[in-house]
């Protein structure tokens, strides 16, 4: 989507032909061509998301800089405070991130006064992006050494924004994870 | 103890496992009466027939109950999980083609592209408070395609069957389901995403890799691999 949005990769071809065909052509008529309106999805939703693209065309792209910034945030991972050195020299060109690295070196300090060995660790910025559903802050995974054929062994983090969303309006902070016991019998083994 | 070879017990699959088979000169035989699911094989040595429903066969195969199973590609990725830790693809057999595709009412002429279905489900929870749904049978195929593609905010809504109609009734917004030519989905006013095809799945000889080898099975193996003509 960042691509799209930033010019990288050229627009869709099949969006680039509805929208062109629709500068002549009527919605209502071309959409009562293509089939009946079944379903929820209703025909007014349509026209709301051909406005939306036509808004998107007109956009001017995301700048370049930007999201090459983006590029290198999304890609740090290292080992904990070398990461975080990392992160503070991107916070310079990008100031909205400093209240989380603030955040992610307090937690460190934590873990390391709790005896936990930061250097057994890897700090990864887009770690869960992608199967960490519902979690949205802090996310943490316990992968098995010299096994790194099998899936982590337990998985878990910060889902603050699910109990908002379940509480309408009402929210606590949330913490949680899964432990799969069959990883845990076959790397114990 | 022979090798255990399943296939499936009925119909169009089960006739044309046992032409495959015996067009390389193993044949496979019913015996019994209609109900017994009882087989034998000739012109292979320390091989024994299993019938069983074409959809148990990788149940079977997961448990290691058979050696070598006849079943679609689909039900393998759909049933195992991790099916590549319990079972090995030996031979793809040419007939059993089936595709699972994604489908949207033709009328959503936004949507040409998972890319739209995604910003389109986005939309839809937004307006309705709920993920859009995709009803379907393929649970596993469907949620590691989507995943894949970067398609998030729906629901999968399980349809065991006449799944095209579950747009029209409002149970669904979209319908990943089996399709040959498109036709049944044509007719009840759906559209295939260009670039939906989930899996594309035919008959498949696999192999267990959770069975229990003995030195004389894999000897039948591998006469079995020579009749076949492939490597095993």
């Amino acid at each position: 989507m960042l691509d799209r949005f930033s010019g990288r990769t050229p627009p869709l071809a099949s969006r680039k032909a509805l929208l062109g065909q629709l500068e002549t052509a009527d919605l209502e008529e071309m959409i009562m061509a293509r089939g009946p309106e079944i379903g929820l999805r209703r025909f007014s939703e349509i026209a709301d998301r051909i406005e939306a693209l036509h808004e998107d065309e007109y956009a001017p792209p995301i700048d370049r800089d930007e999201v090459q910034l983006i590029d290198d945030l999304l890609s740090v991972r290292a080992a904990p405070l070398y990461a975080l050195e990392r992160l503070r020299d991107l916070a310079v060109d990008m100031p909205d991130i400093e209240p989380a690295v603030g955040r992610l070196e307090e937690r460190l300090s934590a873990m390391a006064a709790r005896g936990i060995d930061l250097d057994l660790l890897e700090f990864e910025t887009s770690y869960g992006r992608t199967t960490l559903e519902y979690y949205d802050g802090f996310v943490f995974g316990f992968y098995a050494d010299r096994r790194a054929d099998l899936p982590p062994v337990a998985t878990g983090g910060r889902y603050d924004a699910l109990t908002r969303v379940l509480g309408r309006g009402r929210a606590i902070p949330a913490v949680g994870g899964v432990i799969r016991p069959a990883l845990v019998l076959e790397v114990s083994r | 103890m022979s090798l255990k070879l399943g296939v499936p017990s009925k119909g169009r699959l089960m006739e044309k496992t046992f032409d495959w088979f015996s067009d390389r000169k193993i044949v496979l035989q019913r015996t019994g009466s209609e109900r017994e699911y009882a087989g034998a094989i000739s012109g292979l040595e320390g091989a024994e027939l299993v019938l069983l429903a074409a959809g148990e066969i990788p149940r079977e195969l997961d448990a290691g109950r058979i050696h070598l199973g006849v079943t679609g590609t689909d039900l393998v990725r759909e049933k195992i999980a991790d099916w590549q830790q319990s079972v090995e693809e030996m031979c793809p057999m040419g007939f059993g083609r089936a595709d699972l595709v994604l489908a949207v009412p033709a009328f959503w002429v936004d949507v040409e592209t998972l890319d739209d279905l995604d910003a389109v489900a986005a939309a839809f929870r937004l307006r309705h408070g709920f993920r859009l749904r995709i009803a379907t049978k393929y649970h596993r195929l469907v949620r590691t395609f989507l995943t894949e593609h970067g398609v998030a905010d729906y629901q999968l809504i399980d349809s065991q069957g006449a799944t095209e109609g579950t747009i029209k009734n409002e149970t669904a917004e979209a319908v990943a389901d089996i399709t040959s030519t498109g036709e049944t989905l044509r007719a009840n006013h759906l559209k295939i995403l260009p670039d939906g095809m989930v899996h594309s799945s035919q008959a498949t000889l696999f192999r267990s890799r959770r069975a229990a080898w003995s030195r004389a099975q894999l000897e039948t193996l591998k006469t079995m691999g020579r009749l076949l003509d492939i490597q095993v």
